[in-house]
Order: C-alpha cells, then sequence, then structure tokens
C-alpha cells in the first residue's frame, strides 16, 4: 500500500470534514490521511501518494 | 459543453432566509475539497475557525445575481450576503470595525439556509479565495421614532465566475 504524504503547503493546516478534525503535520497518522481521503472521495488536494511523486522512467523502442 | 441532466419540481413549502452565518478572513482558510459538485470539507490555516455571527430574525439573505452583456462577454456573479444587529452597542462596532479591517484581503462566508442547505460564499474553484467577500455597505441607525429599528444592516459582496456551491461537511467554529 502506497504511503500517503501531505503537500508542505498543506502542513500546519486542520482539515474538517464529517466528524472529524485533524491536523495536518509530520506526526499525521496514516489511519488519519486515509481517513481524510475517504470522507474526500480521494479527491483531497493536500494528500499524495509516495507513488504519485514518482516519475515513471521513459524508454524509447 | 452541453446539458447532461434535467430539473424536477419541488412540492414542498421551500421557506426563504438564512438561518446562521459563518464568516472567517481568507488568510484563514487554506482551501475548500471540492467532492463531485460541492464542498465536503474545509482545511483552515492551523487551527483558526470560522465565526458566527447572529443576527436580527429574517434580516439575512444571500443573493447572487448574474448578468451576461452578450454572447461574447464572460458571465460574471455577484453574491451579496446581507444581515442585521439589532441593537448599537460598543461590542457591535467593534465586530462591525473587524469586518471592515478584513475586507481588503476578503472574507469567505458559510451560510445556512432555513432549508437546512449550506452555501459557500466569496470562494469558487476558478478563483480560489482571490475575490473574497468585502463589505460593501454599513448602515448603523438609531432610528427616530420608538418604533423604528435601531442598529446595523451590513452588506458584504464578492465578485465570482460561479455560483455558489453547497457545503455538506462541519463548519469549524
Amino acid at each position: 500500500m502506497a504511503k500517503l504524504k501531505i503537500e508542505k503547503k498543506y502542513l500546519g493546516s486542520t482539515f474538517y470534514g464529517g466528524e472529524e478534525k485533524i491536523e495536518l503535520n509530520e506526526n499525521t497518522s496514516q489511519a488519519n490521511l486515509k481517513k481524510i481521503m475517504k470522507l474526500t472521495d480521494g479527491k483531497y488536494q493536500g494528500i499524495y501518494t509516495e507513488d504519485e511523486a514518482e516519475t515513471t522512467p521513459t524508454t524509447e523502442d | 459543453m452541453s446539458i447532461t441532466a434535467g430539473r424536477s419540481k419541488i412540492c414542498d413549502n421551500v421557506p426563504g432566509g438564512l438561518k446562521t452565518v459563518w464568516l472567517s478572513g481568507v488568510n484563514e482558510v487554506t482551501s475548500f475539497t471540492l467532492t463531485g459538485e460541492s464542498y465536503s470539507a474545509v482545511t483552515m490555516e492551523a487551527s483558526n475557525v470560522f465565526y458566527k455571527f447572529e443576527f436580527a430574525q429574517t434580516s439575512a439573505q444571500k443573493l447572487e445575481e448574474g448578468t451576461q452583456a452578450d454572447a461574447l462577454s464572460p458571465f460574471g456573479i455577484t453574491q451579496t450576503l446581507e444581515f442585521s444587529f439589532k441593537g448599537l452597542s460598543q461590542t457591535d462596532r467593534d465586530a462591525l470595525s473587524e469586518l471592515i479591517d478584513c475586507s481588503p484581503c476578503g472574507m469567505i462566508a458559510i451560510v445556512e439556509d432555513t432549508n437546512g442547505v449550506m452555501w459557500v460564499l466569496g470562494y469558487n474553484e476558478d478563483l480560489g479565495k482571490e475575490y473574497g467577500l468585502f463589505v460593501s455597505s454599513i448602515t448603523s441607525d438609531t432610528g427616530k421614532l420608538l418604533t423604528d429599528f435601531a442598529g446595523s444592516i451590513i452588506t458584504l459582496s464578492a465578485s465570482q465566475t460561479e455560483l455558489a456551491r453547497t457545503f455538506t461537511g462541519t463548519v469549524p467554529e
């Protein structure tokens, strides 16, 4: 399972969605980040996966 | 673009007016999260909150007026939020003064109408928080007669490029 990471701009912010209040910092748990993704249908702009940050090398045939 | 859905009529009674108004300065809000076509969550800078402004019954209104000069011009929307404070006091004066001080950068409002639907004003997907609400008028009046209204009427306005979206999250307050 890819690790969820917080975009720099969102560090120090507080997420409010549904009944949840989750502080976004270096110590925010993966469980809470998954909760945010679930509450926002995976569209929360402040979180990305480690996979998304990596660029896939392309080779020319 | 194409039309993708029609619309069905509502047979319930639909009351007018607003029930609750919350305000925050744009600098206290990081972003709203769009889920489908409505906002499902809000992220605040640090642990800032929206502040609830109570108003005189039947005095609050959210108004959106859209205009387009001709087919070549872009569509523009003016959002207006109006509410009144009953009575005049130093506390109200200070609250109004804070709204005026917030105007240069702008404010974002979440309002709940009398049907229980919440709306976000002063923020949209095209412009984010760049065109927030500002105080477009304040009238603070003692009236003349014993039966006159004594209080303040506050109007906030914002220029937007799309209609206000509903908010389905919990307001941070």
